[in-house]
This record gives structure tokens, sequence and C-alpha cells, in this order.
């Protein structure tokens, strides 16, 4: 387990100004579970990550890993990073270059704090490198390895120290797309099957996405939203989040009480007038957005023809894009355009006109700020 | 099993241990503080002895030295040798940067090679080589002068300041070179191809692109090197002193090795202060002059620029033309007159007849000297290097990778000892070997001569290896750490090893410097601890030029195998890594 609590980080630049790299950043990972820390850079979630490890100190805040209280501001207390029970792999891969994948993975357990006897190390060796099928490679200097390989070492060298957490930077971002898709999996895999608690670091949703048990997004220094990949998804508390996860069509529209004869569910009191038509909005969404707000869709969200549970109207298409598995197609109503990802049999071009229609429950309410 | 610690990394052992918690770490940062204080040493003991009189602070020393008749014109000279050495090394250094890394002359390795031994060859063995020339007695040159004119009067006359300057600027040229090279490779080849595909000939470019381009870097290189050679102390010691022309280095060595009378050690002391001081304020100029430099020089992606002058049939034999014309003036000429008047008791004009008269016997005369000389440089050449390399990977580890006061004081100390001149190091050393010497008796022994040498060339070694650091990626060391690797542990098993090659190169050159020095063994050697470089000038300043003549041959030749061993084993290095 791992908890940050007030976590906060201001550094001046050469110019004098202040940046807050960590602002009030608090989070608590359970045991065995895989939390993501997803952000442009710049977000703070690499200072975060380095932050758990001890390899960068905090200003103020505390840190626990597994019920040891390893930082504290408060107590005086940095427990340096050696001490800390983590590994951590980096961007980089850090393969130390002057030794062989055998030696990588068995020099802390030799010489490190976490040092243990030469039978379990030779135990540790073989378990690790069986399951990530590096024993041809054992004595191979690094520089002889693909970016994949080099990866595996890297993930064969932490998981031997046994971690109670495991710390990753990136750690796919160097691989070309394919090996990249593929490492996902088998890293989840392992981490599931050790139970293995680890914070992962990427700013690729997509990955997020796919890893995370659950995904904490992080701006400026802050984690805006914390979810399961499905609730950020599908119902992001900001246009932020919204926007970053994947696509998002925004359209405005502006509230006001519905009468009790239209509503379609019991919480459904107020409705939001847009260019689609009017849309059920439930009030404890709308609480205390004003009169006029944003509706957010997902593009995929766009159907085709008319459907009772939701909003049908005409559209114009201005441009598409057969993309293989679908079709990206721009289109407008009155002057407000979106972007709809229709199955792959429809074949709109430029100037079609056509019915579509989006689910109440598509939308997703936020505040109406120019962003 | 967790401690209530404050502090960024603690070092304090678990309670009740009296052992530090991580003790490779606590070695090197005992080490830095060794580095550190050899490094002020001779600033500290000179401004003991210059200021701290038998009635206590004065500065009346200071008024002496200021008084002293030789003084000013000192000062004047230096500065006059500072800017001629400079003008000289231009006209060299340029052409030669120029020709290596722009145009397709043919054998660049072997340019390459003659350039490293120019930087490697002593001082004072060309020194002395253009005695045995250009002397008004009997130099070659003025006796051959005196046949063929007939004159009484003989045109030149080595023991100037004139000679003294072009000395200097040839031989600074060699280094200089090293450090002009990566400008001029980093000049954009395109730049050069745009101007002849615009119809403008590939000279006119060279001389409109090219060198303007490159000029804030030349001027960065001569400012360097102008701080240099204001403090050379061998050519204006075996040229300038004989003629009574002082530069500031060797009024210096003249208040210490005064012939008649005894040593004056405090107006030394202020002298070197002085010298000191006026370095600095030159080392602040330079660096603030360079602060800017790279803004005008067009570097790009491209960061080997190929041949991009074809040199025809001409050019080819003019470019040759200058390297040996260079080689020669600066070691080839020198070297075979220690060679020829190696060989006879006193000089003669080559002819077939001085040849059939040439014999062994100043070698079989020195002979006797040898094992005693071997051995103290021998010494030296072990001893200084280990001891310069170890604090200079200390160093420069805690220079680059922490971030703490120490850090802070390794900045300060490195760039205030860069600035003292060497000479003045050495008397600084001399001091404090005497004031120390009633508890450690290492004065006039070559353990103080070998720590002198260790904390001069300490600076150069740390710049080496802090560059080599720098170029290992941070992760590499945080890998260490966030794997349980203390971070004494990790310097030593994964940061030297991956640094092992500029570790290596700083040995070997700290080895080879050890073998040319001349000022710091002068100043500090006593009878017994006498090394190449002494011994040589001592015999040259008896008027024993022969055997002067065949002892620098003999240095010469273990010089030549030291570079040329380096060269093998480096690129050996290299090709394995």
């Amino acid at each position: 387990m791992i908890t940050g609590t007030s976590l906060k980080k201001r550094f001046i630049t050469d110019k004098g100004q202040v940046v807050d790299a960590l602002n009030n950043v608090s989070f608590t990972v359970a045991s065995g579970e895989f939390y993501v820390l997803l952000g442009p850079s710049g977000s703070g979630k690499t200072t975060t990550l380095r932050s758990v490890a001890g390899i960068e100190t905090v200003d103020s805040g505390e840190i626990q890993i597994d019920a040891q209280t390893v930082f504290s501001s408060s107590a005086g207390l940095n427990i340096p990073p050696e001490e800390r029970p983590v590994a951590m792999m980096f961007q980089s891969y850090a393969l130390w270059p002057h030794m062989d994948v055998y030696n990588n993975i068995v020099f802390p357990l030799r010489k490190g704090v976490r040092r243990v006897a030469a039978p379990e190390i030779e135990r540790r060796v073989k378990a690790i490198t069986e399951t990530l099928q590096l024993e041809p490679y054992l004595r191979r200097p690094i520089s002889q390895l693909s970016g994949g390989q080099q990866q595996r070492v890297a993930l064969a060298r932490a998981l031997a120290l046994e971690p109670a957490v495991l710390l990753m930077d990136e750690p796919l971002s160097n691989l070309d797309a394919k090996l990249r898709i593929q490492l996902r999996i088998e890293i989840k895999k392992i981490t599931r099957t050790l139970g293995i608690t680890t914070l992962y670091v990427t700013h690729d949703q997509v990955e997020a996405m796919v890893m995370g048990d659950r995904i904490a997004v992080m701006d400026g220094g802050q984690i805006v939203e914390e979810g399961t990949p499905e609730q950020l998804y599908k119902r992001p508390s900001s246009e932020f989040v919204g926007r970053f996860l994947g696509e998002m069509n925004f359209i405005p529209g502006s509230l006001q009480q519905m009468a009790s004869g239209e509503q379609v569910n019991s919480g459904d009191t107020l409705s939001a007038q847009t260019p689609f038509g009017t849309i059920p909005i439930d009030a404890a969404d709308a609480a205390g957005l004003g009169k006029t707000i944003k509706l957010g869709f997902r593009p995929e969200d766009v159907q085709v023809g008319a459907r009772p549970d939701g909003v049908s109207f005409k559209t114009r298409v201005t441009q598409s894009y057969y993309i293989g598995d679908a079709l990206l197609c721009d289109m407008m109503v009155g002057d407000h355009g979106f972007t709809a990802r229709l199955p792959n049999t429809f074949h709109f071009k430029e100037g079609d006109e056509t019915e579509v229609s989006l689910k109440h429950s598509d939308f997703n309410v936020f505040p109406n700020s120019e962003t | 099993m967790s401690q209530a610690n404050t502090g960024v990394i603690n070092e304090a052992g678990p309670k009740g241990s009296f052992l530090p918690r991580d003790p490779l770490l606590s070695t090197v940062k005992i080490i830095v503080i060794v580095a550190m204080l050899l490094l002020a040493i001779p600033i500290c003991s000179l401004v003991y002895t210059s200021l701290v009189g038998e009635d206590g602070v004065t500065l009346s020393n200071f008024a002496l030295v200021a008084e002293h008749p030789q003084f000013w014109p000192a000062m004047l000279n230096t500065l006059y040798v500072g800017v001629g050495t400079v003008v000289v090394m231009i006209f060299f250094t340029v052409p030669l940067a120029w020709i290596y890394t722009r145009t397709d002359l043919p054998r660049k390795n072997v340019m390459l090679a003659l350039i490293t031994i120019n930087v490697a060859i002593p001082s004072f063995l060309v020194a002395m080589g253009y005695i045995f020339i250009f002397n008004p007695s009997n130099g070659l040159v003025n006796e051959i002068w005196r046949v063929i004119v007939g004159a009484r009067q003989t045109p030149f006359n080595v023991y100037s300041l004139g000679w003294v300057i072009f000395l200097q600027g040839v031989a600074l040229s060699a280094p200089a070179f090293f450090m002009m090279v990566p400008t001029f490779q980093g000049i954009d080849t395109s730049l050069e191809e745009a101007a002849s595909a615009n119809g403008v000939k590939r000279w006119t470019a060279a001389l409109y692109i090219v060198l303007p381009l490159a000029s804030p870097a030349i001027l960065a290189v001569a400012a360097y090197y102008f701080i240099i050679a204001v403090e050379i102390f061998d050519y204006a010691g075996m040229l300038a002193t004989p003629a009574r022309t002082y530069v500031a280095a060797t009024l210096l060595y003249a208040f210490i090795h005064d012939g008649s009378g005894l040593p004056r050690y405090a107006e030394g002391a202020s002298l070197g202060l002085i010298m000191a001081a006026a370095a600095m304020i030159l080392a602040i100029a330079y660096l603030w002059s360079v602060r800017h430099a790279d803004r005008y020089v067009v570097l790009t992606g491209k960061r080997k620029a190929q041949a991009s002058l074809k040199l025809g049939r001409r050019g080819r034999r003019w470019g040759w033309g200058f390297v040996a014309t260079y080689f020669f003036l600066g070691t080839g000429i020198p070297l075979l007159m220690l060679l020829w008047a190696s060989g006879m008791p006193f000089l003669r004009v080559p002819s077939w007849a001085a040849l059939q008269n040439w014999n062994l016997q100043a070698y079989a005369n020195v002979m006797p000297m040898l094992p005693g000389l071997l051995k103290n440089n021998l010494l030296l050449m072990i001893t200084v290097p280990t001891i310069g390399v170890t604090l200079a990977a200390c160093m420069a580890w805690v220079g680059t990778r922490f971030k703490n006061r120490m850090r802070k004081g390794i900045d300060i100390a490195v760039m205030v000892a860069v600035a003292v001149p060497s000479i003045v190091g050495a008397l600084g050393f001399l001091f404090f070997g005497l004031s120390i010497n009633s508890y450690v008796a290492i004065y006039g022994t070559i353990w103080l001569i070998a720590i002198a040498m260790a904390a001069r060339y300490l600076t150069w070694a740390n710049r080496t290896v802090s560059g080599a650091m720098m170029q290992l990626h941070p992760e590499i060391e945080e890998a260490c750490q966030v794997s349980g690797v203390r971070r004494g542990r990790s310097f030593v098993s994964v940061v030297l090893p991956n640094v092992a090659r500029s570790l290596f190169i700083s040995w070997f050159w700290l080895a080879l410097l050890s073998m040319r020095e001349l000022t710091i063994p002068i100043m500090l050697s006593r009878r017994g601890t006498d090394v190449f470089s002494t011994a040589i000038w001592g015999l040259n300043s008896s008027g024993i030029t022969d055997e002067a003549a065949a002892l620098s041959v003999i240095l010469a030749c273990i010089i030549l195998v030291l570079v040329t061993l380096f060269h093998f084993t480096t690129t050996k290095w290299i090709v394995r890594t």
C-alpha cells in the first residue's frame, strides 16, 4: 500500500517564477492495486513517483509505504531511497551498461541494503528469468540487447528485489508501438500474478486505461480526478479529463426547470436547451453550475437514425475520413460542429444530410468555462 | 525499522553503532575534503608568509616587491610575452585546425600524432635545442653565418624575449589546436556548399564565412592561452634570465633562488600573491567574455563536417608543408640539435668530419645519474596520477551529482586553483613544507614534489572526469538507489566503471605531465630529489651542455615511448567499448 498525503513541492525558476510542481497531492494505492498517474508533461506525475521512491524530496506532506512512514515533513523524517521497500523502472531503463544481464539483476541483491544469501539470489534469478524468458540472454552485455529485451531486464531487476511496491516511470515510451502493446499486457499480467502494488506513470491515455485498476489524472501539480478507467471515460467530472481521455465533443446549453410531465427519469428535474434539442439533466449533476452549461459527448456515441431514449436531429456532413475500422465524420448542426465515429459500413460524403441521435445518458454536464 | 532522522541524506549509522551507515560515501567525502585542502594550501601559506612578519601583520613585503628595480620591467615584459605568444600561437593553430577539419588532406592521423608529440615534448628541451642553434657565442647558425659572411657580429641572439615569445607561441599552438578543432568541426559544411553553389570559390568561402564564424571561439582560445602564456616559466627561465631580463615567473624564481644571498621568501610570497590575483582577474574576465561565445557560432545537427575543401596536388603540398614546418619548428629541429650536441663535448657545425667524431661519451658520463633520476621520476609518474585521479574522481562525482554546500566549495576551490600559476603554487607548497617540517619531515623529499604536482594537475583531471560523469544518465545512479544500493557503493561499482576511460586517459596524461614538469621540481627539489628536468636544467646552467643534451635525448625517448603507448592503448580501449 502507498499513501501520499498533502504532498507539496515548489521551485523557483531561473527567471524567479514560482512553480508549484506538486500542489497538495493526496492519494492511496491499495495493496496489490495497479494505480496509474496520467497527465500531460509538467503535470507533476513523475515528481510524485520520484518522491515516493525518495530520489526527489517534497517540501511538505507525508508518504507511507506498507504502513511505514518513509517521509514526513512534520516529523522531519526522510528515509533515503535505498532503504525504502521499493523497486523502480525508468524511462531510460537505466541498466548498468558495464554489466551483463545476470549482473544487472544480482548486483542490488549482492551489494545493496536489501542483500540476500547466495542460494536465495539464485532462486530469484531463476524464477524471474523464467517468467520473463530471459534465460538465453543472462550472459549478454546490455549493449547487445534490443529495446524490448532491455525493458525485460529492467523489469527483472526490479522484481528480483521482491519489493513491497513497484514504481514505473513511463517504462514503455521508448519502444515501438507493437512492442509497447505487447509489453503492456505482459507487465499487467505479471504484476497481477505476483499481487504487487504498482504505481505507474504515463502520458499515454490508452496505456493508462489498459493497465490501470485506477487512474489519477494530474494537471498543474494536482490530481484532477481519480477513478476506474470506465468511470473516468464515461463520467469525467471535468472538461479537462474529458478531453484528455479520448475525444470529446462539446455543445453549449442553457438550463431550465422541467415541467413534471416531461421527466424521463425520476432525478431529471432540469432540462438543457441545446442546438440538438432539449436534453433532460439530473439535478445532482448540474448543482451549482449556473444557467449556461456545456455538454460533452463521445464521438462513438453518435448513432445514425432516430432513437426513443435520446435526442435525434438532422446534420450535414462537412468532411469524412475512412480510417479502416471506422468512419470519422465532421458534422454540423446550425453553426455547431462535432465529430462522429461511425461504423465503417457507412459511406457519407461531404454535403450529405442525415439524421443522427444520442442517448440522454451519453451527455456529460460541465460548467461553461472557456478553455 | 523506521528511524527518526533529519536531513536529506542521513549518514549516521543505526543507534549504538560507531560505523557510518555508508562507509564508502564517508570515505569519498573525506577524500574530497583532502582534495580541497590541497587546493587551499598554497594560497593560504602564501598569504601567511607574505602578510605575517616578525611584528605581526604587515604590508611591507608588498612595498618591497613594488620597489624592486626589476618588478615593473618584469610586469611589462610579462604582458609583452603574453600578447606576443598568443599572436604567434594564432598564426600556427588556426591554419592547423582549419586544415585538419575542413580539407581532405591525406594522412590526418599522422598529422594528429605529430601535434600530440608537440604537446608532450618538454618545453625546456625545445628551449635548449634552440640555444644550441642561436646562442650568440657558438650557436650553429651564428657559426655558419660567421664562416660565410666573416663578420664578428652575430645576427641571432636566442637570449631575448623575442625568442621566448616565438617558442612559447609554437609550443602552445599544439594544445590550442585540440581546443580549436571542435569549433571548426561544428560549423555546418552546407554553409560552404551554399557559397560554392552560389559561385563563390572555396578559398574565398573559407576566408569570409568559416573564419568569421569561428572568430569568437578563436578569441576565446586566445584569451585562455594568454593566461597560460603569462605564467610559463621554462622558456623565460632558460632564454631570458641569462640576459637579466625577467618576467613575473622568473623574477619569483630569482627571489627564492638568488645565487647570491639568502632566499627572500616573504617578498617571493607577496609577488606570488600579486601574480595569483592578476591571474584570477584574467580568469574571471575570460569567463565573463566567453559566457555568450556560443551565441555567434552556427552549430547545427551535423556534428562532423566532411572534408569540404578538395585540395589539389599543390594544395596538399602546401598543407603538408605547413604541418611539417610546424612540427620541425616545435620538435624536430630542437630534438635533432640535442641529438647532435649530445655526441660532442663542444658544439661543432655539422659536417662529415664532425659526424665522425660524434661519440657516446656524454651518455656514459650521465649513466651514474640515471638510476636516481629514473627512481624519482618513476615514483612521480606513479604517485602523481594516482593521487590526482583519485582525488579528481571523488571531487568530480560530488561536484556533478550532489546538490549541497560541498559542491559549491568544490566549484570555488577549483576556480581559484586553476588561476594560481604553477610557480606560485609550488612556492606555496615550499612554505607549507618548511612550516610543517619539524612535525613531518617532508621538505626536500620527493613526496612534497608529488603532492604539489598532484594538486596542480588535480583541476585538469577534475575537468576531464566531470565531463565524463555529466554524460552518464542520472537515472543510472537513481536505479542503484531505488534498488537498495547505497550511494558510496554505486559510485564505486557503477559510476567509476562507466567513466573508466576518462580515468585512464587522465591517469596517463598526468603521468606524462609529471615527466615533462620543470617548474614545480625546480622550486622544490633538493639534493637527492633531482628528476630529469632539474638535472638537465642544472647541467645546462653549469655549462656541461653535452651531458645536458644526452639526458635530454634520453628523456625525449622515454616520452616518445609513453606517447606511443598512450596512443595505442587508448585506440584499443575505444575500439573495445
